[in-house]
């Protein structure tokens, strides 16, 4: 058991349920390639990825097993989801809340594929201003890419207001749950989201190196990756049907057989469960260092909710220098820096500065949160 | 396509004396998993298997089923909207002796 604080779970969550792990293991000598053969191995596979397509389909409200593509994370579904959707001559809209795993292949498909983006502003406070959203609509907006939570901020954003925008004026929406999904309920039938694309191996628990995207019908993407399903040998091309379609070569199935063990977790406990527990941790950490001198706190309340981070900084310090601190001197592991989200830091002011990430699971504990009170409350005394 | 269950009574005239199989082919693997799933959960008799080469489809993966449950697997597979290609009736294809003295 590490022996460090872990307040880094935006990241990747460190603690697991034990029951991932055991299903790693399990997984890794025992399981075949999956759709590869017909003996126990391939089956025991193919049965696990299989179960881990309906519980992912079923915790995002998707239209079932079939709508789940697996990936090595958000970043590669991402991927997918825009590089899939766009053509040339096509525009689209985000916002400067998105991590770079949405501006990057968007401003990609700008600079080699002949399509407009448009980046919605964010305000200084976190706030999205949703009528500039609807104004940046296009005769020929094909996609809206958007983040459903700050990675920066935690602020919550409306998915549904969102979809309801997008689909008013004929586009689809992406949403990039990589913050959220297994923390914050989705249901991507009752929010009308077209695309969720998710992680492992943050809220949902799994090993890195999972990840995915669940597809409402109707909606077809152009593969990113050709090469083999298993299935029509002898096509020339990749097929038609999802999820093979969008899943070309062997699957990481001993890291799909963790993620289903943290799903299955998470659905004992309940998303609402494990959400109230986290933002319990956190508001009483942003209560607790709001009222410090010389600490400043980012966003957090200008969304409809919020995950379970809170981005600080101390004074005109480097954030860099005080996560070292943070690390060296009281063993607490933070993310400083820019956290892939150039746009929002420019937003918030913090380009220079950085911010100083905490970022809260339900593992952590009272107690730990109020270690870490007093270790900013010791570094603001001392740099002030 | 015939009616599953006149393609069956076929087989086993042509074939008399043998055990006829069913075997239900799919273009996906995902669907393959989601009708064996299904059938499990009902009781009926299902395996994975592989897909002969008489029956040659797109699949590698098929759903070796008893022929007596074949009907009410293709009934279950409608009723649930899971996709297969085709239910074919095939003289039994595993032979324990297959190749013991090659």
């Amino acid at each position: 058991m590490p022996s460090s604080m872990y307040f880094d779970n935006a990241a990747t969550t460190r603690l697991k349920p034990p029951e991932v792990a055991k299903a790693v293991a399990e997984a890794i000598t025992s399981f075949g390639g999956v759709g590869r053969g017909v003996h126990e191995a391939s089956i025991d596979a193919g049965l696990t990825v299989y179960a881990a397509r309906q519980k992912v389909s079923n915790m995002l409200g998707g239209p079932g097993p079939k709508s789940v593509a697996f990936a090595s994370n958000a970043t590669e579904a991402l991927n997918v989801a825009i590089q899939g959707l766009l053509k040339p001559g096509d525009h689209a809209i985000t916002t400067a809340a998105s991590h770079n795993s949405v501006l990057r292949p968007l401003f990609r498909m700008e600079d080699e594929h002949e399509v407009n983006v448009t980046v919605v502003s964010i305000g200084s406070d976190g706030t999205l201003d949703y009528d500039e959203l609807d104004a940046a609509f296009r005769p020929n907006t094909r996609l809206v890419a958007v983040t459903h939570a700050s990675n920066l901020t935690g602020d919550v954003y409306d998915i549904a207001r969102l979809a309801a925008i997008a689909h008013d004026h004929g586009a689809t929406i992406v949403v990039d749950a990589a913050q959220t999904a297994g923390l914050v309920p989705i249901n991507m039938k009752e929010q009308g989201i077209d695309i969720v694309c998710f992680t492992g191996h943050k809220s949902l628990f799994g090993p890195q190196g999972t990840g995915g995207l669940c597809v409402a019908e109707g909606i077809d993407i152009e593969p990113l990756k050709e090469g083999g399903t298993g299935t029509h040998s002898y096509d020339r091309r990749q097929v038609s049907f999802m999820p093979e379609r969008l899943e070309a070569g062997t699957l990481n199935a001993h890291g799909i057989a963790g993620l289903l063990a943290g799903v299955e977790y998470i659905e004992k406990k309940g998303v609402e469960a494990i959400h109230d527990e986290t933002i319990a941790l956190a508001n009483r950490f942003e209560e607790g260092v709001r009222a410090l001198p010389g600490v400043a706190v980012y966003g957090g309340h200008a969304g409809i909710g919020r995950t379970g981070i809170v981005a600080i900084n101390i004074g005109a310090c480097d954030s860099a220098m005080i996560a070292d601190m943070l690390s060296t001197a009281y063993g607490m592991c933070t993310r400083a820096g820019a956290h892939c989200a150039p746009l929002m830091h420019e937003s918030l002011g913090t380009s220079n500065q950085g911010a100083v990430r905490f970022s809260f699971s339900h593992f952590n504990t009272v107690e730990e949160v109020d270690a870490a009170i007093a270790a900013v409350a010791a570094l603001a005394k001392e740099l002030a | 396509m015939s009616n599953l269950a006149d393609r069956i009574e076929d087989a086993k005239l042509d074939n008399p004396g043998t055990q006829i199989d069913c075997y239900v082919l799919f273009s996906s693997h995902t669907d393959a998993m989601q009708l064996f799933e299904l059938a499990r959960k009902s009781g009926l008799g299902a395996r994975i298997s592989t897909t002969p080469r008489q029956a040659r489809s797109c699949c590698g993966v098929a759903l070796l089923v008893n022929c007596d449950d074949a009907v009410a697997v293709e009934d279950a597979a409608r009723e649930n909207g899971i996709p297969f290609e085709d239910i074919v009736p095939l003289p039994k294809q595993i032979d324990p002796k297959r190749d013991v003295y090659c």
